[in-house]
């Protein structure tokens, strides 16, 4: 067997992975061959190296890091709907407040010159102003 | 408990469930975690991120033909290929910031290879020995790669790593084949200096 073919099937033959007839006549050549032995000596220390990696364990305290977290963290993640929602809430009560003291006022002083089309002008100025509050709120970090 | 009725607890958000699920694939997603990673802490961190992956998209999950484990197994596979990207990136802006430094004016000045010395011998053999493996896995093309460690860290079946890379046992036969005559090549020409 040449240094090449045996050197080319190291891996295979650390692995035990090759026909006996192959195994043996490699283990023959290392006996002889002072490089292709040092080359063998080197794969396998690393694939020990590997071995010894498999043998390691996951963490045992894995499942308590995890229940930690699973339990601070809400099962569903905040959306933006969910953030705007009682802002979006608000801003209708406030609208709502201020339609409410306008039409009170209408009430309450039924001699003013407003007429009903008037307060209905009136009242729309306070539509433009919350639509573009919450379209900027969209946008909010 | 079998696969789908533990999928059944964990869609109704049963933390029980999710135990037996860690109890049960912990340790088999760590041995794949531990081949890409080669670090124990970066390991743990994959599989945890890997079950609370699971805990958030289990309502969503719907397995006909593939199992729960399949899945588990996917995303770890991918979450560890992300990872090994990210520290890859980390360590090259490591290594620029090793050669550079900031002058007093501000100005940012490289230095010469020669005056950071990284000495080999500070390593340990083992230390050294290992980096060299990671390094050499790490080296593969992904489809060897991830075939060399389903295969050799999680002593799996080439059925059932082909179930997981959507291919054929055959292939992943060729893959690992592949996989380990690169490795040998790598290892033995990294240790001959
Ligand atoms: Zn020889």
């Amino acid at each position: 067997m040449t240094c090449k073919s045996v050197q080319n099937n190291l891996i295979f033959y650390i692995e035990k992975s090759l026909p006996d007839k192959q195994l043996s006549e490699i283990e023959q050549h290392l006996k002889h061959c002072k490089v292709c032995a040092e080359k063998y000596q080197k794969l396998l220390a690393a694939y020990q190296f590997i071995e010894s990696e498999k043998q390691s364990n996951v963490n045992p305290y894995l499942w308590t890091r995890i229940q930690a977290k699973i339990q601070h963290k809400p099962a569903t993640q905040k959306t933006w709907q969910t953030v705007l929602q009682p802002v979006i809430l608000t801003l209708i009560v406030i609208i709502g407040l201020f339609l409410g003291i306008k039409l009170g006022q209408l009430y309450t002083h039924p001699h003013t010159s407003y007429n009903y089309a008037q307060s209905l002008n009136d009242t729309t100025i306070f539509y433009p102003v919350a639509d573009n509050e919450s379209e900027y709120l969209l946008f909010e970090p | 408990m079998d696969e789908n009725e533990l999928l059944n607890r964990l869609k109704q958000r049963d933390p029980k469930a999710l135990q037996t699920a860690v109890e049960k694939y912990s340790n088999l997603l760590y041995k794949v975690a531990i081949g890409f990673m080669h670090d124990k802490q970066a390991a743990d961190d994959i599989v945890q991120d890997v079950f609370i992956k699971l805990w958030q998209a289990a309502p969503k999950l719907n397995f006909d033909k593939n199992k729960l484990s399949t899945w588990l197994y996917r995303v770890t596979v991918n979450h560890c290929l992300n990872q090994v990207k990210r520290d890859k990136f980390k360590a090259l802006f490591q290594d620029i910031s090793k050669f550079t430094r900031k002058t007093d004016n501000g100005a940012i000045e490289i230095e010469i290879e020669d005056t950071i010395n990284l000495n080999p011998h500070q390593y340990t053999e083992n230390k050294e020995l290992g980096q060299i493996i990671e390094n050499a896995i790490n080296n593969l093309p992904k489809k060897q790669r991830i075939a060399f460690i389903l295969t050799k860290y999680r002593d799996m079946s080439a059925k059932q790593a082909a179930e997981i890379m959507k291919t054929s046992p055959a292939n992943v036969d060729v893959l690992v084949f592949r996989a380990k005559k690169n490795l040998q090549k790598f290892i033995l020409k990294q240790l001959k200096s």
